[in-house]
């Protein structure tokens, strides 16, 4: 990621947003090559050495900005480096320093009250260890960070890169950011799993309010947040961001607490042309999943399976159902398929469904699981036990049960 | 009804009372009253008032047999001041000089309380110094947090930074927190570190508490009031050694000389062309974006950087310190300067060891230990030093170059000031004449610690 000072701002009246740049302008292909190539040419070099190339081909560009945040990511992703010196350099300053002390002080000419001079003392060692003074001098401080060797260097394309540079300014303006509003409207069920897991690995707070026509309002921020704003979670917003990235229909909108006090909001959609670095998980959570959808399609019911999915807000979780069901009539359904799951990852899933409390709401079980029917005693809605598939059949006889009456 | 600590927070689960304490608040994101752990103490003590039935989950800290092995008599103004900060309920800010003690006034206050304790310190030098203090006076198991070490243990330390970034998660783990150089608390984000921990008792230590951007203010709430001020005037020659400050003068050599010269005329040709007064706050926000603007003003930036780089680390400056070194050759020499580049380069001319912040923990250790027996008689760092790190056996500083900031120069000074008997430290400023250094310097002499006793 980049450093807040590599980031480049436009602002617009109450707006703020990134100055993204045009991948496919031959300006930056051709900076993204160079860049990659002075990567390649110094493996094997000092970190240091690699710098003074990098600042060397910087000149008096105005651009250096955009050079540094491509170099920072080139860096950060794709190199390994490493300690390159024939003696340990900790064990090597102990010994040297120790004979300066004896020929304390070292000077640099010698003279009647100074005979030894540093040369003498490096000559020294030069001749014990069989290498040169500079090589003495050289790896004295080989294992500071500057001096450390480039050995590895696993070159992107200049595309890959310049992606990753946009959607990196993206998450350096979230730095900053004090509350994050989301939009979000017919995701699919894996979709908005992904997005919550993401909310939750980085342990923001969620507060949701919509229905699945409407589509959803999420605004994320963190426990302190409602005491003062603050710009604590920005950091994991900005991590979270390719997550957003990942959904289908959605729109964000950031609100940046600038340096100078004043609050800007930076805007993004799904119409944006970021992509995002992060997995996609399949479309369906698994293959139970699957075979119940193309299984239900082919059914005789008035009954249609959206794969678009509703959020269960539940306060501090949520809860994503794996299918909706929506009748001519106007009612509506929800299915949750319980499959292999470990006991853990069950027991928080019945807590859930018992919270949820909802009458549109039906369970199939699957008889392999370690659970019986006491389990399901506090649950709103109905339930069933599934051997090897889940039926349509069965599912539509439950439904079918459900009254219009708005849960 | 339970009391928990979630996430630098604390909730009231299960309560169907309809005031809750002062300082909780409806969060209408999970349905609950939710306070800063920072108002832990005052929360649990209205709620054993009134009456509720409740199980306190929040705390994970412990209360533990703690016993000093090894320090030093107290000074009365250590006595004083702890003693100062018991009538406040245990929680205050102490303001003393450096070289004063103020670790020691910590030691007591741990040694009182007996609980789990986070000691925060600004940088990881001082966070080793801490370690290494701690281990030796109660010879138990510490903990760190920070400069790649994540353990937790009764006793912990940890940067402000990592305070910062993982006081959600360990805010709860604590009875006492000891805030070192407390002035770093207020700002925006490290301010969380004191609001995220639900610490009961709470210690500030520091020489300057005062901030420029007024946010010292804050500290009342965080930490607790001054509970106790003395000044280094106050101190000095009866618990400190007396210093003498040795000013040197250099004359750039004719090389340089030119080379300063060019630069320096380069930028100021751009700045009068632009009409651009350095002197003013606007001026200097004016170059800077110009100098993102055109390709001229990034080249007068250049020179500028390069004009006061010279300034800064002049060759001839090597020359006084070897006749400093010279000067000295029984005493332990202590040296300075501004970047780790002229750090090592003067490590590798004189042969001496250096440290800077990324300097490793144990072999930070063994440098200063060697030093203060006399293994090593001249040490060179940069600032990294700057903050009440110990080495008793230093009396003769050397400050190569520097920048304008008072503060630095005052816990520079510090160094050199722990009292030993019969002892009188120099402090050597070497200074480039005549250059916007030289200018720096003049600010510097007005600061109170150089003035004429």
């Amino acid at each position: 990621m980049l450093t807040s000072d590599l980031l480049l701002t436009r602002s617009r009246g109450p707006y703020i947003e990134p100055r993204y740049i045009d991948v496919e302008k031959q300006q930056y292909i051709d900076l993204a090559e160079a860049l990659i190539a002075i990567y390649t040419k110094h493996q094997g070099s000092t970190r240091y050495e690699l710098q003074r190339a990098l600042e060397l081909h910087e000149g008096h560009r105005t651009d250096y900005r955009i050079q540094r945040g491509l170099a920072k990511l080139l860096y950060d992703d794709y190199c390994e480096f490493q300690i390159a010196s024939p003696l340990p350099p900790e064990e090597l300053r102990r010994e040297i320093f120790t004979l300066a002390r004896e020929n304390h002080p070292v000077v640099r000419e010698s003279s009647l009250i100074y005979p030894t001079k540093r040369e003498d003392l490096l000559d020294e060692l030069a001749l014990k260890y069989q290498l040169s003074s500079s090589e003495i001098l050289d790896g004295l401080y080989a294992d500071l960070p500057e001096n450390h060797q480039l050995s590895t260097f696993s070159a992107p394309n200049p595309n890959q890169l310049l992606l990753r540079y946009n959607v990196a300014l993206a998450q350096a303006m979230l730095y900053r950011c004090e509350i994050l509003r989301l939009s979000v409207y017919r995701n699919l069920p894996a979709r908005y799993k992904q997005l919550f897991k993401f909310i939750k690995f980085y342990r923001l707070i969620h507060t949701i309010e919509g229905d699945p026509d409407a589509g959803y309002e999420i605004a994320l921020d963190g426990p302190v947040s409602m005491f003062r704003l603050s710009q604590k979670y920005g950091l994991q917003m900005a991590v979270f961001l390719p997550a957003l990235l990942l959904c289908t229909r959605w729109s964000m909108i950031a609100e940046i607490l600038r340096k100078d006090g004043r609050r800007q909001q930076f805007v993004l959609d799904d119409h944006s042309d970021l992509v995002s670095h992060y997995k996609d998980q399949t479309l369906y959570d698994s293959l139970l999943e699957e075979t119940f959808a193309e299984r239900f399609a082919k059914a005789k019911t008035e009954w249609q399976l959206e794969r678009e999915s509703e959020i269960v807000n539940l306060k501090e979780t949520v809860m994503i159902p794996d299918f909706t069901f929506r009748h001519p009539d106007g009612r509506t359904a929800l299915l949750e398929i319980m499959g292999y799951w470990r006991p853990e990852y069950l027991r928080r899933k019945l807590e859930k469904l018992r919270q949820a409390q909802r009458h549109d709401l039906i369970v199939a079980v699957s008889s392999n699981l370690n659970v019986s029917e006491d389990d399901f005693a506090e649950l709103a809605g109905d339930f069933f036990f599934f051997k090897n598939k889940v039926q349509p059949k069965d599912v539509i006889g439950l439904l079918d049960q459900i009254d219009s009456t708005p849960t | 009804m339970r009391l928990t600590f979630e996430e630098g927070t604390l909730l009231l689960r299960d309560y169907s009372g309809e005031d809750a304490p002062p300082a909780f608040v409806w969060d209408s994101r999970v349905d609950l009253f939710r306070a800063l752990a920072l108002h832990y103490r005052d929360g649990l003590e209205h709620l054993k008032r009134s009456g509720v039935d409740f199980t306190n989950t929040a705390p994970r800290y412990k209360s533990i047999a703690l016993e000093i092995k090894s320090a030093p008599d107290p000074h009365p103004h250590q006595t004083q001041s702890i003693e100062a900060w018991k009538t406040h309920r245990c929680r205050g800010v102490v303001v003393l000089p450096t070289g004063s003690g103020k670790s020691q006034v910590a030691l007591m206050a741990m040694n009182h309380i007996q609980r789990s304790t986070l000691v925060v310190a600004p940088t990881i030098d001082l966070m080793n110094q801490w370690y290494d203090l701690l281990s030796r006076t109660f010879e138990v198991e510490v903990g760190l947090l920070g400069g790649g070490y994540h353990e937790l243990a009764d006793l912990t330390v940890a940067t402000y930074d990592s305070a910062y970034m993982h006081m959600e998660r360990y805010g709860n783990r604590f009875g006492l927190i000891v805030f070192d150089e407390v002035h770093h608390l207020p700002g925006q984000m490290y301010s969380h570190a004191a609001e995220m921990c639900l610490a009961p008792y709470r210690l500030g230590l520091t020489a300057t508490p005062e901030r420029a951007d007024g946010r010292h203010v804050l500290l009342d709430t965080l930490v607790g009031p001054i509970t106790y001020e003395r000044g280094i005037r106050e101190l000095s020659g009866e618990y400190l050694a007396e210093y003498r400050i040795e000013r040197r003068l250099v004359q750039m050599v004719a090389e340089e000389r030119r080379q300063y010269e060019t630069a320096r005329d380069e930028y100021r040709s751009f700045l009068s062309a632009k009409n651009i007064r350095l002197g003013t706050k606007d001026g200097w926000r004016h170059f800077v974006m110009l100098s993102s603007k055109s390709s001229d003003g990034r080249r007068a930036m250049h020179a500028y950087r390069r004009h006061r780089q010279i300034a800064l680390g002049t060759t001839a400056k090597i020359r006084i310190l070897e006749d400093i070194l010279k000067a000295h050759p029984r005493d332990r020499v202590l040296i300075f300067t501004n970047d780790n580049e002229t750090v090592h380069e003067i490590s590798k001319i004189f042969l001496i060891p250096a440290i800077t912040h990324r300097t490793r923990t144990k072999e930070r250790k063994e440098i200063l230990e060697a030093f203060n027996k006399g293994d090593y008689l001249a040490l060179v760092a940069s600032k990294v030093l700057n903050e009440g790190v110990n080495i008793p056996e230093a009396n003769v500083a050397v400050i190569l170059s520097g920048s304008a900031t008072i503060r630095e120069h005052v816990q520079r000074l510090g160094r050199i000031l722990r009292r030993r008997q019969g002892k009188e430290a120099i402090l050597y400023e070497v200074v480039s004449k005549d250059t916007v250094e030289d200018r720096i310097s003049e600010r510097r002499r007005r600061h109170e610690a150089y003035e004429e006793p």
